[in-house]
C-alpha cells in the first residue's frame, strides 16, 4: 500500500522477491508474501524495477529494501544494487543450508525461513 | 508542453509539492499542465510507493519529497 510522508522522513521497508522458476524460487516467493502478511513491509514489485520503470525505481531508491534471492545467482539483489539503494539481502540457500532443486517447498519450510528473516532483521 | 502531476492523496506535503513545481513552471515561463493524482489505485500503477511524488511528462523523478521551485526546474529542462 501506498505510504504518504507526511509525518515525516520515514524510510518504508519495502519486501520483494527473485520468484524464480526454481524450487528455492519458489520459496522465496511463498515467503515474501508471508512477509508482508506479517507486516515486514509493503510488498514490491522487482520486475517493476528490472524493466525500469520510473515509478518502481524512485520508490525503491527511497526505500529500504527488502530483498529474498532463491539461489546464489542472487538476481534480485544485483537489480538493486544497480540503484545503489540501501538494501538487506537474503539468500535462501545459504540462509537455510538447501540446495537447488532438491528443496521440498512445504509449509514448515515457509514458516522457518520467515522466522529466520525476521529474526535476521531484527539483529 | 510539460505535463507535470503531483501523486498524493491531498496532504500538506503534496499541496506544497504542487505550488513548488507551478512557482517552477512560472519562473521558467514554460507551457504546462498541472494534474493531481490523488486516487490511490493509479498512484500505484505508476509503482509509485511513496508519497508525495512528482512526473513530469509521465516519468517519474522522485517520490517521498517536497523538492523546492529550484529541484523541480532541473527536471523541467
Amino acid at each position: 500500500m501506498v505510504q504518504c510522508s507526511c509525518g515525516g522522513d520515514c524510510k518504508e521497508n519495502l519486501v520483494m522477491a527473485c520468484s524464480g522458476v526454481a524450487d528455492v524460487g519458489e520459496l522465496s516467493d511463498k515467503v515474501y508474501r508471508k512477509l508482508i502478511k506479517d507486516g515486514v513491509g509493503a510488498g514490491f514489485c522487482l520486475a517493476g524495477v528490472g524493466a525500469d520503470i520510473s515509478g518502481f525505481v524512485q520508490s525503491a531508491k527511497a526505500a529500504t529494501n527488502i530483498v529474498i534471492d532463491g539461489c546464489p545467482v542472487n538476481c534480485g539483489k544485483k537489480i538493486i544494487d544497480k540503484l545503489g539503494a540501501e538494501v538487506k539481502s537474503f539468500t535462501l540457500t545459504k540462509l537455510m543450508n538447501l540446495e537447488k532443486g532438491k528443496t521440498p517447498v512445504t509449509g514448515e519450510l515457509v514458516e522457518a525461513t520467515v522466522n529466520k528473516i525476521r529474526e535476521e532483521l531484527s539483529k | 508542453m510539460k505535463k507535470i502531476q503531483i501523486l498524493g492523496t491531498g496532504c500538506p506535503k503534496c499541496k506544497q509539492l504542487t505550488e513548488n513545481a507551478e512557482k517552477a513552471a512560472k519562473e521558467m515561463d514554460i507551457e504546462y499542465q498541472i494534474e493531481k493524482v490523488t486516487d490511490i489505485n493509479k498512484i500505484m500503477d505508476f509503482g509509485v510507493m511513496m508519497t508525495p511524488a512528482l512526473a513530469i511528462d509521465g516519468e517519474v523523478k522522485t517520490v517521498g519529497k517536497v523538492l523546492s521551485p529550484d529541484e523541480i526546474k532541473k527536471y523541467l529542462k
